[in-house]
């Protein structure tokens, strides 16, 4: 039944589009005493086969919530008020519960946040690996127990782990070597789309590239696609191929990585490069003035411009602003949600200063 | 455990009294005794001054199980070293009488790790702020001491009508986090020592809270020694550096020269391991060298197995802290021909604050 209905959906793929996920219109809302909170609201990009996407934002931006519920994974009192999420032509929001318990780890499997609390402690790690291969298998596809082993052992070398970290239960592997387990398992079914949440964040730096670069090696083997949440511009700028940055709900800018550092549109993403610390020169380190708004009332209008320097008319951004603010209709940016526009092919921008370009 | 360090240092009778803490010789095992034959040496042999004068802010580096988290315990007097002192104003921490003691606990205010485990969850927020006012009497009214709280809240970013009167749990760990600095800055101590203060908030957060740190050492001349694995932020707010791996202190001194000019090969691992912001200068795509288990039955340097120069006599015996400039040391073999004499005290390759 299951595939009959995929089959179905499968109708609706257009076999010309390269893009494996699109994701449109997407909101994600919960209710609270306070009132409802709009956490994801009207997001949508698309995401090309192989293609690296990094997603970042402030705590609160709603980047997790979103992610999370692209796999349909939100947590209550998180409903997903609207939207369409395809992944390689089939609308995961219309799928029933089986199927799409069927979808993840097979086509969109997730690297979570903290390994080290995903793993199961009593289970060994081959137990662990196989356990997703079978829930995902059906009945006669399913591969004896000698293959399983041998694919179990497959998996760990492709993440760089000896064959024998099968045989060791979670507490016996460092933070590393456990993240290192959860990429093997999230690729176990070799995936369409790899949702990695912020998968090193409690690692530190060499640990850090290692993962990274055996995400990378994998996925690029796989040709899948991967979504990395995190707030770590840097590690954004060693991985990503294109950048999503959300603020307050809405996504406000996406672009390929590399023109957004040199061209930064919105003035929150100019903002946060201008303020990333390196090692090159000190004392450039200053944030973002200003604290992240509640999404239960937020600003008007646009959502960013209490924080904005454009129209806050700061000191440090008039010079690059100068003709476009001249332009600007700073009323707009009090009374108008602005929307994100295509400026530029693959360039998607949501501020009232690029409005009459678009 | 015995290391050059160890064998060399001063003792602190002789300067004792221009340092508000220092360190000497100190070492801290866990582990061992009877039953248990594997032992953990967490710190080795660090013996380190803060000077009463100028004492700038000190980056402690390095990843986790490098012995960070319990250097700061040490010198927080919340652990006692296994070998060697600690002294607080010239007295050894663990002979204090209670009123000195007070005093070290008022002068050495910790700001810690995990923001989730130090709150009383049956207790409001206001009681982590309210009671260091009461216990230290700094304040003579209750409006006297809520506006102590809300300037101090204000100072980390923090609206106080979105944070008094909120239990634990209704407040992210941001801010959470925040509280704690704030909590610290109330009592303007003389030495803050900050744990990973800034690892659970986000980047522009981040510039605020470590910009309130960097203002209390500039302005009221704390001491700062900020803990932390993020050798970006190390870089913009300290001085002085020290990194340490499994236990060790393997390269140290004037954070410009060891970041920029790293000397021991674990730093330049590190270093080369930063994600930059920029797309253009990407990570090599040769795999760093896998991470080892803490093998603490090995006499010599501890980064040896993993380290692409590795000698004969890296394994043997614990190489000394070499002085390889007027601000930089390392604890690497490799600068036995170049080196400038062995450092006794890590804050001798200390630039002074400014």
């Amino acid at each position: 039944m299951t595939t009959a209905e995929a089959t179905t959906a499968a109708v609706n793929v257009d076999i010309h589009s390269e893009n494996v996920l699109e994701v449109e219109n997407l909101k994600v809302y919960y209710d609270t005493d306070a009132g409802q909170v709009k956490a994801v609201d009207d997001v949508s990009f698309t995401l090309k086969r192989g293609e690296r996407m990094g997603l970042v934002g402030e705590s609160g931006s709603g980047k997790t919530t979103m992610a999370m519920a692209l796999m349909r994974l939100h947590k209550p009192p998180a409903i997903i008020a609207g939207g369409t999420v395809r992944l390689d032509g089939l609308s995961l929001l219309d799928l029933n519960e089986e199927e799409m318990r069927q979808t993840r780890l097979r086509d969109i499997a997730l690297v979570p946040q903290g390994a080290m609390n995903s793993l199961n402690p009593v289970y060994r790690v081959r137990d662990q690996i196989v356990d997703g291969i079978k829930h995902h298998t059906s009945g006669d596809e399913m591969p004896n127990k000698p293959v399983l082993s041998e694919r179990v052992v497959e998996l760990l070398n492709s993440v760089g782990l000896d064959g024998n970290v099968a045989d060791m239960y979670p507490h016996e592997l460092s933070g590393g070597m456990k993240q290192r387990v959860a990429l093997a398992i999230a690729t176990s079914l070799r995936p369409k789309m790899i949702l990695a949440d912020e998968p090193t964040s409690a690692l530190d730096v060499v640990v850090q590239r290692q993962i990274m670069l055996t995400l990378e090696q994998l996925q690029q083997e796989m040709q899948a696609s991967v979504l990395l949440v995190g707030h770590d511009m840097g590690l954004m700028a060693q991985f990503a191929d294109v950048l999503g940055v959300m603020y307050a709900g809405h996504l406000v800018e996406f672009a390929p990585i590399q023109e957004i550092f040199e061209d930064p549109k919105h003035p929150y993403t100019k903002k946060l490069i201008s303020s990333l610390p390196d090692i090159e020169v000190k004392g450039q380190f200053t944030g973002i003035e200003g604290l992240p708004p509640t999404l239960v009332v937020p600003p008007p209008g646009c959502r960013f411009h209490p924080r904005c320097p454009i129209y806050n008319d700061d000191e440090d951004f008039r010079g690059e602003f100068t003709d476009i603010r001249g332009q600007l209709d700073t009323s707009l940016c009090t009374t108008v949600d602005p929307h994100l526009n295509e400026i530029e092919p693959r360039r998607w921008v949501a501020c009232h200063m690029y409005e009459r370009s678009a | 455990m015995a290391t050059q360090i160890a064998e060399t240092s001063t003792p602190a009778s002789t300067n004792g009294t221009d340092n508000v803490l220092e360190l000497e010789n100190v070492t801290k095992v866990f582990g061992g005794g009877l039953l248990r034959r594997n032992i953990t040496i967490a710190v080795d042999g660090v013996s380190l001054g803060i000077p009463r004068e100028n004492p700038g802010i000190i980056a402690v580096a390095g990843e986790s199980g490098s012995g960070k988290t319990t250097l700061a315990r040490l010198m927080l007097g919340i652990i006692p070293p296994t070998e060697g002192a600690i002294y607080f104003n010239g007295s050894d921490i663990s002979t204090l009488n209670r009123t000195d003691r007070r005093e070290f606990r008022r002068e050495v205010q910790p700001i810690m790790q995990d923001p989730f485990e130090v709150y009383n969850p049956f207790y409001k927020v206001d009681h982590v702020l309210m009671s260091p006012v009461q216990n230290f009497g700094l304040a003579r009214s209750k409006s006297e001491a809520r506006d102590l709280v809300i300037e101090s809240l204000e100072t980390v970013g923090l609206r106080h009508q979105e944070t008094l009167g909120r239990f634990p749990h209704q407040l992210s760990g941001g801010q959470r986090q925040r509280i704690m600095v704030a909590r610290a800055l109330l009592l303007k101590p003389r030495i803050i020592v900050a744990d990973e203060p800034v690892s659970m908030v986000d980047a522009s957060l981040r510039a605020t809270i470590l910009g309130s740190i960097d203002l209390l050492n500039k302005e009221l001349g704390i001491a700062v020694i900020y803990i932390t694995h993020d050798l970006t932020t190390a870089f913009q707010i300290s001085d002085n550096i020290i990194v340490m791996y499994q236990g060790s202190v393997v390269e140290t001194g004037r954070v410009e020269d060891v970041i920029q000019n790293p000397q021991h090969p674990y730093t330049q691992l590190l270093v080369e391991s930063i994600p930059r912001p920029n797309p253009s200068e990407r990570w090599g795509r040769d795999m760093a060298s896998q991470e080892t288990g803490g093998d603490m039955t090995n006499t010599g340097c501890r980064f040896a197995p993993r380290c692409p120069y590795a000698m004969a006599e890296c394994t043997a015996e614990m190489p000394p802290l070499y002085r390889v400039g007027d601000t930089q040391a390392a604890l690497c073999y490799l600068h036995r021909d170049n080196s400038l004499g062995n450092v006794q005290s890590i804050s001798d390759v200390f630039k002074s604050g400014s």
